[in-house]
């Protein structure tokens, strides 16, 4: 590997790239927790028009290749309400809203796997809604949307990696411009660096969450 | 009102069709490598050699936390260094099946962990030779376990590959 001392020169870059995959990615993962676990919770209330609407985004946005709905968010959104979004802030839209939706679809899975009696039980002692959902719903199904809500975590880190289309100057990025400057020698370092990163930031994430689902086992 | 004006798509229209079906046929035939290879390796996930087991895990946790660009990126520029030159349809398949088999892998060891060990042990206690009992037992039940758990389509996914091949 002699291409490795040329590469070493662009460790800060490929860093801050790091930090911008990062940043990125925190961002989309709190827009998708609060967005899901709003959209997910009306769901499963079962009111008619509440809950077909919720319905509408769910299946609207996971059916849209995240792909397609970045563009549509960074180039389309502009052009047809003359707005100006920035790559980064449509990045995380694009992101966030698209993970929403899974994790309305895993709120809503596990708040209806909280069983029935439990519900009623929280009612029968008096509790409005409000509070059988905070106090009795939620804890629960939280320890039950866990191990899927850590796997949304995951894939909104990795496709993050898809941002670079939009300009966004993150890890897989910073990769490619590396490659290009090294021309082309770095190639397979720079892609196993860029492979290698990945697999720390999601792996950690994994692994944070596999900690958090002993520690709060019932 | 959104300045939507569909009719100029229209001459482009055989692109775009000739573009799905690209995407068709690469979902496919990454599916149709993918289904097996996820077989495989759920299959020497409960081999009876320690070393095998775990360097299938070691395959899935890589691939389950490398986004799936990089991989195909990989395939793409970082092979040819090595003397092996994918064409980008090459390379598009390759990159979604073992990306797709790493998912695979867990689906169908979850589904294997889902039948009841009486149920080989009945089977081969009728008589029925190993592969009989897998292929006459394991494998219809496993199919129906796990093909309710295999949702997220390759064939979107396959819009990635736009990054590699030219003309989608």
């Amino acid at each position: 590997m002699s291409e490795l001392p040329i590469i070493v020169q662009y460790v800060p870059a490929l860093l801050r790239g790091t930090l911008t995959t990062v940043e990125v990615s925190l961002a989309a993962l709190l827009l998708a927790t609060v967005l899901g676990l709003i959209v997910g919770l009306a769901r499963a209330t079962r009111r008619p028009i509440v809950y077909q609407l919720t319905v509408a985004y769910v299946e609207t946005f996971r059916s849209i290749p995240l792909l397609v709905f970045l563009f549509l968010v960074f180039f389309g959104i502009p052009v047809a309400i003359n707005v100006d979004i920035p790559a980064f802030e449509a990045a995380v839209i694009a992101l966030g809203v698209s993970g929403s939706a899974t994790m309305a679809e895993v709120i809503r899975g596990a708040v209806e796997s909280v069983p029935a009696g439990q519900w009623e039980a929280a009612q029968s002692l008096g509790m409005r809604y409000p509070a059988v959902v905070r106090h009795v719903i939620l804890p629960q199904a939280l320890r039950l949307a866990l191990p899927p809500v850590v796997s949304l975590y995951v894939a909104i880190v990795k496709d993050s990696s898809l941002i670079l289309l939009v300009g966004v100057v993150e890890l897989t990025t910073t990769g490619m411009q590396v490659r290009a400057l090294t021309r082309g020698t770095g190639t397979a370092p720079i892609f196993l660096i860029l492979a290698a990163t990945y697999f720390v930031l999601c792996y950690s994430i994994s692994s944070a969450g596999q900690w958090l689902e002993r520690r709060i086992q019932i | 009102m959104l300045p939507l004006n569909l009719r100029a798509l229209a001459p482009y229209l055989p692109q775009l069709l000739g573009g799905l079906w690209l995407t068709l046929r690469v979902s496919a035939v990454a599916v149709a490598i993918e289904l097996p290879l996820g077989l495989g390796g759920a299959l020497l996930r409960t081999s009876r050699f320690p070393v095998v087991r775990s360097l299938v895990a070691g395959y899935v946790q890589v691939l389950r936390n490398v986004p799936l660009l990089i991989v195909l990126f990989a395939l793409f520029y970082a092979l040819p260094e090595f003397g092996v030159t994918l064409s980008p349809f090459t390379a598009g398949v390759l990159g979604l099946s073992l990306n797709g088999s790493a998912y695979t892998i867990e689906i169908f060891r979850g589904g294997l962990a889902g039948i009841a060990p009486g149920q080989r042990e009945a089977a081969s206690s009728l008589g029925l030779r190993p592969h009989q009992v897998f292929l006459y037992i394991v494998f219809p039940q496993l199919l129906r376990i796990s093909f309710r758990r295999r949702r997220s389509s390759s064939a979107w996914r396959s819009l990635l590959l736009s990054l590699i091949t030219s003309g989608r």
